[in-house]
């Protein structure tokens, strides 16, 4: 039974989230302030955390960092009333892997933390992708470029698998959300647009020198493309 | 701060002339001393030389009139047998030690103090016999009133010194200090929440350079203040129409128990979901009223920011690093971003250690510059709340301006402490 733990310091909407995810057949820990969520985060492993950044004792996002330090396998999912996408980024970028924004649709809820916990495609026994230097063991869930592997979290790696399913052809926004995430929402997509900045970063410092690194494309108001260096080279 | 550098500027002129006079005052007195010397021994040699022919055929000596030229001090000349008797001009009856010793003819001239006379005396000598000794003497209290009137002139200047040097240091310290102390007034009505205060401009570059930047800071927070103000009176305003239609429609369910409570619940979500949409519009309002911006020249700024980086960490020994990770574009005042990274900066190089890296780099459609730098860690302690070192201060302000400008700055890493600037990419 997947263990989550709930940081929320208002009663009424921790009482509902409880209740909901029991009813769902979660096992829950319900912390009221950060404190106690810390306390909570360094006793017990949990295999995922919805936080509320607004907390009475401690500034939410730094709660969100020290619990990324102290649970570095969890997923963690921030939930906000702060609506600014400013707000997001700063809880993505203190480490949290998702983000939902108050008031929060029960159902919407649900959807993400399955498809949260549920730890990538079944991988059957699919032959490793190649995309320039980078390799992406889809069954072995490891990237390697030029041979040193490139260390993911769990969704940077399914968001990067799913590019190189189909290199050199751009994937919408909306196609990457519900593969990865499961998430038939097309809001605003901040979580999207931060685990491709992730992704860019390791990429870029995992890289040797010589090393044909795929590059990640920005396609403005479409979605993502990965670029395989060589073909771009033996087409130019 | 006026009475200490008044004070300071009196004091090192009155040290200076201190330094000055003393030797000068002690070269006056040496000098006069010689005049005197001088002025006696050619009255008693131009005396010797009349009365010599006298003296020697042992006739009485008549002390001759001196000239001017002689006899500058106007001391008197007497003339001694060599037995110590008073033969004639004015002096004391009997020959003092002073004459006693010129009688030997050890000496061409002897000086000493007889009571309250400076005393010169030369012998008269005819051969190797001694025929007489020539006197002159000048009252002490001549010679005295002559040094101290020279000394109570120099003191005079020194004071007229020290007295225009305080009237130099308190103009000067007005021009300095006024300016200083209207920033002062400006910053405090600035944290009294007074946004529309403004330094006047003191045409010394450096005051007027921090005047400035606090007038930016005051304006852009002054901006989002009202932008703040007019969106919350707006939505409280807009937002009260739904809830009064919500909380109509569950306390009508309440009151009608025969009716079907699930049709209430769904009118309750749909009148929650308007609720919500008026929200999204507000927000989308309150974004809209930012002013727009021009695109960020990231480029120029860190170039500036290596210079005015350097500056600081050379001397100290400890160097700057700017590495540039693929920034995305922003669309932020450079002004507002210049200060709060001025902020960062100074606060690594007065609190941190060692090397400061600053990144720029794509947080995800958004623009994240953190700086860095290798000193011990920050533990649980939150850098924007030590307002006791004065610290605090200047990083709530740099936060306040990040936010302004719709960017967030934060801690993002205790050890090594890593300040976080995030600003909005530009759409």
């Amino acid at each position: 039974m997947p263990n989550l733990l709930v940081v929320e310091d208002d009663a009424a909407i921790g009482s509902v989230l409880e209740s909901t995810l029991r009813l769902h057949g979660y096992q829950v820990c319900w912390r009221r302030d950060g404190r106690s969520a810390l306390q909570a985060a360094e006793a017990g492993e949990f295999d995922l955390v919805l936080l509320d950044l607004g907390l009475p004792d401690l500034d939410g996002v730094e709660v969100c960092r020290r619990l990324r330090t102290a649970l570095p396998a969890t997923v963690l999912v921030i939930l906000t009333a702060r609506q600014e996408e400013m707000d997001v980024v700063v809880g993505l970028d203190a480490g949290a892997d998702d983000y939902l924004t108050k008031p929060i649709r029960l159902g919407e809820l649900l959807a993400r933390v399955r498809a949260h916990l549920r730890r990538g495609a079944p991988a059957g026994a699919r032959p490793p992708v190649t995309v320039g230097g980078l390799t992406v063991d889809i069954a072995g869930r490891r990237a390697t470029l030029g041979g040193r592997e490139v260390v993911l979290r769990a969704k940077e790696f399914d968001l990067l698998a799913r590019l190189a399913e189909q290199p050199g052809i751009a994937v919408s926004r909306e196609t990457l959300m519900s593969e990865v995430w499961d998430a038939h929402w097309y809001g605003s997509t901040k979580t999207l647009d931060v685990h491709i900045a992730a992704v860019r970063r390791k990429l870029a410092s995992a890289a040797g020198p010589g090393d044909e690194v795929p590059r990640i494309a920005t396609l403005r108001g479409h979605g993502y493309r990965l670029e395989d260096p060589t073909r771009t080279l033996a087409e130019g | 701060m006026r009475r200490r550098i008044t004070t300071l500027t009196v004091l090192a002129a009155l040290v200076a002339t201190l330094l000055f006079a003393l030797p000068l005052g002690f070269a006056v007195w040496q000098y006069y001393h010689d005049d005197v010397k001088g002025d006696l021994e050619r009255a008693a040699d131009a005396t010797a030389l009349t009365v010599s022919e006298d003296l020697n055929a042992g006739r009485q000596p008549a002390v001759p009139p001196l000239d001017r030229e002689d006899d500058e001090t106007g001391g008197e000349v007497a003339i001694y047998a060599p037995d110590g008797r008073l033969l004639a001009g004015h002096g004391p009856a009997v020959a003092g030690p002073v004459e006693r010793q010129a009688a030997k003819a050890t000496v061409d001239v002897a000086l000493g103090r007889e009571g309250d006379e400076l005393a010169l005396a030369v012998p008269v000598v005819s051969g190797p016999r001694v025929t007489g000794v020539v006197r002159a003497a000048l009252p002490m209290s001549d010679l005295r009133m002559r040094i101290i009137l020279t000394w109570l002139g120099m003191a005079g200047l020194a004071v007229a010194t020290t007295g225009l040097s305080w009237l130099m240091a308190r103009r000067s310290t007005k021009r300095l200090v006024t300016p200083m102390e209207e920033l002062a007034a400006a910053a405090e009505r600035l944290g009294d929440g007074d946004f529309t205060a403004r330094s006047p401009r003191a045409g010394i570059a450096e005051i007027d350079q921090v005047g400035e930047a606090l007038d930016s800071t005051a304006a852009r927070i002054g901006e989002t203040l009202e932008r703040e103000r007019a969106f919350s009176a707006e939505a409280s305003h807009q937002l009260r129409t739904p809830l009064t239609g919500l909380r109509l429609q569950l306390e009508a369910a309440l009151q009608t128990p025969a009716a079907d409570p699930y049709a209430a619940i769904r009118a309750g979500i749909a009148s929650a979901d308007r609720l919500e949409r008026t929200i999204d519009d507000l927000l989308a309002l309150g974004r809209e009223r930012r002013a727009p911006r021009a695109e960020l020249d990231l480029d120029a700024l860190l170039d500036e920011l290596r210079q005015s980086g350097d500056a600081l960490l050379a001397p100290r020994g400890r160097a700057l690093r700017i590495v540039r990770q693929d920034p995305p574009p922003a669309r932020v005042a450079a002004a507002a971003v210049r200060q709060v990274l001025g902020v960062l900066l100074d606060n690594a190089v007065t609190h941190g250690r060692g090397t400061v890296t600053v990144v720029a780099r794509d947080a995800g459609d958004t623009l994240a510059i953190d700086v860095a730098d290798e000193g011990p860690d920050l533990g649980e302690t939150d850098p924007f709340a030590a307002a006791t070192s004065g610290n605090g201060i200047g990083l709530r302000l740099a936060r306040s301006l990040a936010e302004a400008e719709g960017g967030r700055l934060r801690l993002s890493k205790p050890a090594p402490p890593t300040f976080t600037l995030l600003l909005p990419a530009a759409e």
